[in-house]
């Protein structure tokens, strides 16, 4: 029996733009099991970024609330937060977001800051899992001088350095071809499958449904279930 | 989170040139423009430190002295009215007061000629005590023909110019006085001073000349002493002093531009600390725009290091390491410039005398604390206002 990592109960999110009040989600609720892969679909536009980041913690519902292994996220301060960011949640974010001043390795090893391991733990750790993903020869390189499929995998390489228990994907194949899209899903999924780690995947169709275990539908604010996969 | 910023230094060039060249350019204007103020205000404080601050003591003498030989027609004379005679051990006493720089003895003695009945003042001083002659009774500087007397020539006087002129003598010539002659060494035109007389000459040697009209010599006595008060802002403190030590039968005889001097040394020092502080703030405020662009900048890097669990404290420890780094750099050699850059200006141009003030590495080191400590406190500020947003607003 797999037990909830993640309830969404009644999320709003409004903003207000030029004086006009924009909803973005409106009374939204699921739940992630653990080691579940879930996919919620939609157009652009429709607030599937927004979802991910309000459940990262990066921004304030206007109302509900998020509760993760058992906790309400709904007060925790803003170093809870950052401290849930570090050591349970993980983001793979759509412009994957790297540090263009650093290089491969030294974006995934930023990473492992604040956690209690030597310079050389750090570093050693970060070169295997790199390796892992077959950049062993783009290790000093900026991301500027990486393929994007290169920089998708360093991407993913900094969230899984940290063995989150929910990995947050926004559109992690958006920007790939269908070949390299298919290498992330299956590096993702056999991670998942492996530590039992939880993925909630965000995307506009570019990602194969049939990797996962159910998939919603965001539109105009409201979340329905769509399917369910065998 | 020193290898980060060190990296962020050394990786974004352009950017780190740019900030060490601001601060480098701060501390140079700051070390000019503070050593600028500060010469000027040691140059006005030597100027007026020393104004007005002489004045003499003296004895008015309410009835003729029995001691002389004709206490009618002349006597001890100071500040157009007779005086009275003091030991002369009260100088050392007036020296030790803390409020006064120096004390010099005086006799003055109006002297009656026997043969053409010309009345003619003749006053007797230390020559070689510049402080409190200087200003009080004559000075080599007023010579205006020959040579300033000392104490060495005891058979040679110096004339006000006034007189030489009215009796028709000139340097080189000599003059009778009691029955002794003197040779003119110069002639004195002193201007407005305290004491002044027809005929000057060392103390000793008019003592001799004012025993010959007494009928009890003299012995350690004199009748005025000379007072330079230690600065414009102690003489009235000086003034009271002298007078609780000698008593209020004394006088004193002064200048009151001392006043308008220690005002004027007040609003300069009050000038040069307000000139302080507004360049502190210039720079405070300059540097902490150049951070707060900086930030701006790095605003998706900042919210890169939120979302990935970086804690509040450790990104803003590392983007004030980076500015620590910038500014301690941009400082240093900033401070290097200011205090090498006065070496090469060469000393022969005019504009040196003024660039070259900046001679004191404690000037530019003040510089350099200023702008480092300004660059961390404002830095700080920057640093955790840009990480308060939250990361999806950054």
């Amino acid at each position: 029996m797999t037990t909830p990592v993640l309830c969404c109960k009644n999320l709003s999110k409004s903003f207000l733009v030029h004086g006009k009040e924009i909803t973005v989600l409106h009374q939204t609720e699921f739940t992630i099991m653990e080691g579940e892969i879930l996919l919620i679909m939609g157009k652009s536009g429709q607030g599937k970024s927004v979802l991910l980041s309000l459940i990262a913690g990066l921004d304030k519902p206007t109302s509900g609330e998020f509760i993760f292994r058992g906790n309400s996220l709904q007060s925790i301060s803003r170093e809870q937060s950052a401290n849930l960011r570090r050591t349970s949640i993980g983001i793979i974010f759509q412009n994957l977001n790297l540090i263009p001043s650093w290089t491969a390795l030294e974006n995934v090893e930023a990473a492992l800051e604040g956690f209690s391991c030597s310079s050389k733990d750090k570093h050693s750790k970060s070169l295997m899992l790199l390796e892992q993903f077959g950049l062993q020869n783009r290790l000093h390189h900026f991301p500027t001088t990486l393929s994007m499929g290169e920089q998708q995998r360093v991407a993913i390489a900094r969230t899984l350095i940290r063995e989150p228990q929910l990995i947050l994907g926004d559109e992690p194949t958006g920007e790939l071809d269908e070949e390299t899209g298919e290498e992330i899903v299956r590096t993702l999924q056999s991670y998942t499958a492996h530590n039992k780690t939880s993925l909630l995947i965000t995307s506009h169709g570019h990602f194969p449904k049939q990797h996962a275990a159910r998939v919603l539908h965001l539109k105009d604010g409201i979340l329905q279930e769509m399917t369910s996969s065998p | 989170m020193w290898k980060y910023a060190w990296r962020e230094l050394i990786r974004r060039k352009g950017r780190s040139s740019a900030a060490i060249a601001g601060y480098a350019l701060a501390v140079i204007i700051f070390s000019v423009l503070l050593s600028l103020l500060y010469y000027s205000d040691q140059s006005m404080n030597r100027t007026l430190q020393n104004t007005g601050t002489h004045f003499i003591v003296y004895k008015p003498a309410c009835c003729n002295l029995f001691r002389l030989k004709d206490a009618t027609q002349e006597g001890f004379w100071a500040n157009g009215n007779r005086s009275s005679l003091v030991p002369i051990n009260l100088i050392e006493r007036i020296k030790q007061l803390p409020s006064v720089a120096d004390a010099s003895p005086l006799l003055s003695f109006l002297f009656k000629d026997s043969v053409t009945h010309s009345e003619y003042t003749v006053v007797g001083f230390i020559p070689e005590n510049k402080i409190s002659v200087v200003n009080t009774t004559c000075a080599a500087a007023d010579v205006v023909n020959g040579r300033f007397i000392n104490s060495t020539d005891t058979t040679s006087v110096i004339l006000e110019q006034s007189f030489a002129l009215s009796q028709h003598l000139n340097v080189g010539q000599s003059i009778t006085l009691q029955h002794r002659t003197f040779t003119i060494l110069g002639t004195v035109n002193a201007g407005i001073r305290p004491v002044k007389a027809d005929i000057y000459l060392p103390l000793q040697q008019a003592k001799q000349l004012i025993n010959q009209r007494m009928l009890v010599p003299l012995e350690d006595e004199i009748n005025i002493v000379l007072v330079e008060s230690a600065h414009a802002r102690l003489h009235q403190q000086a003034v009271q002093d002298v007078m609780e030590l000698l008593g209020k039968d004394h006088l004193v005889s002064s200048y009151a531009c001392h006043t308008s001097a220690a005002k004027a040394l007040t609003i300069s020092h009050a000038t040069l600390w307000f000139c302080i502080v507004l360049m502190t703030l210039f720079v405070f405020v300059f540097v902490i725009r150049n951070h707060y662009a900086s930030l701006v900048e790095r605003r998706r890097e900042i919210g890169i290091l939120q979302s990935m669990g970086w804690a509040r404290k450790r990104i803003v420890c590392f983007l004030e390491l980076e500015f620590i780094l910038q500014a301690s750099i941009g400082s240093a050699l900033g401070m290097y410039l200011a205090v090498v850059y006065q070496l090469f200006i060469p000393a022969q141009r005019p504009l040196c005398h003024i660039l070259c003030a900046i001679d004191s590495f404690g000037i530019s080191f003040l510089g350099f604390t200023i702008t480092c400590g300004t660059a961390v406190l404002s830095g700080l500020l920057v640093a955790r206002h840009a990480t308060g947003l939250f990361p999806m607003k950054i």
